[in-house]
């Protein structure tokens, strides 16, 4: 067991290279953006699975509980891979909070199910700004077990999209992309 | 009502577009925002009589962001 001083000096020493590497962002940084949105997602997908109305909630809880498991497993494969490559990893809600993108509210367990599906698209939008400049990061660092587990999880959240979208009646990527018209 | 565009340099972070959007929407004047993370661009419409595109470049370059071209609509 290290001594209290130890322990804090070590956690010093994290905070110092966290505020370094959010200003020139490195792959571990923006892993640990990731990190924190799978645990909001995993919140909000809880949320939607214990809340969900409506004729076909049933296929839809089923479809939500099958991503939850998912979302567990990517999380722990994310951080067992940033360990392996020597990296710090947020562990705590502070951490989560303030390094997360995804949003959250209380009112989403009033939504009908295709908002809810809708907001998912959205979620795994958001995480795949993420993981694509986390795969450029992770090339550039030359860390490619890191680059292939971010590839990976971009092809993942890329087919979630399409499924889901695809239940709302749309194309892949109909109403995500940006609109750059200048 | 005017609309603004402002070309940065490339955002490293899709966080940075948080931090953006919240510093420019809280500026008087300011209707609506929206920052293109993948063209590094934030558009917004703004009322010429409370605030103007040097208050608005201003804003952003205070939060450590460079603005490098702006165009009015």
């Amino acid at each position: 067991m290290l001594t209290t001083a130890a322990i804090e000096e070590r956690y010093q020493a994290e905070l110092k290279q966290a505020d370094v590497d959010h200003h020139t962002p490195t792959a571990g940084a923006m892993i640990g953006h990731i990190m924190a949105n799978l645990t909001i997602q995993r919140r909000k997908l809880r949320q939607m699975k214990w809340s969900a109305k409506g004729i076909d909630n049933g296929t839809f809880k089923a479809q939500v509980a099958t991503l939850l498991t998912e979302n567990d497993m990517l999380l722990d494969k994310t951080a067992e891979r940033l360990l392996d490559e020597g990296e710090v990893i947020p562990t705590t809600q502070a951490e989560y909070t303030e390094y997360g993108m995804l949003t959250e509210n209380a009112r989403i367990k009033y939504w009908d199910v295709p908002a809810m599906m809708a907001e998912l698209v959205n979620d795994f939008n958001t995480a795949n700004l993420f993981v694509s400049r986390a795969i450029k990061l992770a090339q550039k660092e030359e860390r490619f077990a890191l680059a292939a587990d971010m590839v990976d999880m971009l092809g993942y959240n890329q087919h979630q999209i399409r499924v889901l979208q695809s239940q709302l009646g749309k194309d892949a990527r109909e109403g995500l992309d940006e609109e750059d018209d200048d | 009502m005017a609309k603004l565009v402002m070309q940065l340099d490339e955002l490293s972070c899709p966080s940075c577009m948080q931090k953006i959007q919240a510093g420019v929407s809280q500026q008087a004047g300011v209707e609506s925002v929206k920052v293109l993370f993948n063209a590094s661009k934030v558009k917004t419409e703004y009322d010429e009589t409370t605030t103007n595109p040097e208050q608005l470049t201003q804003v952003v370059t205070d939060l450590g962001y460079n603005v490098k071209s702006v165009k009015v609509k």
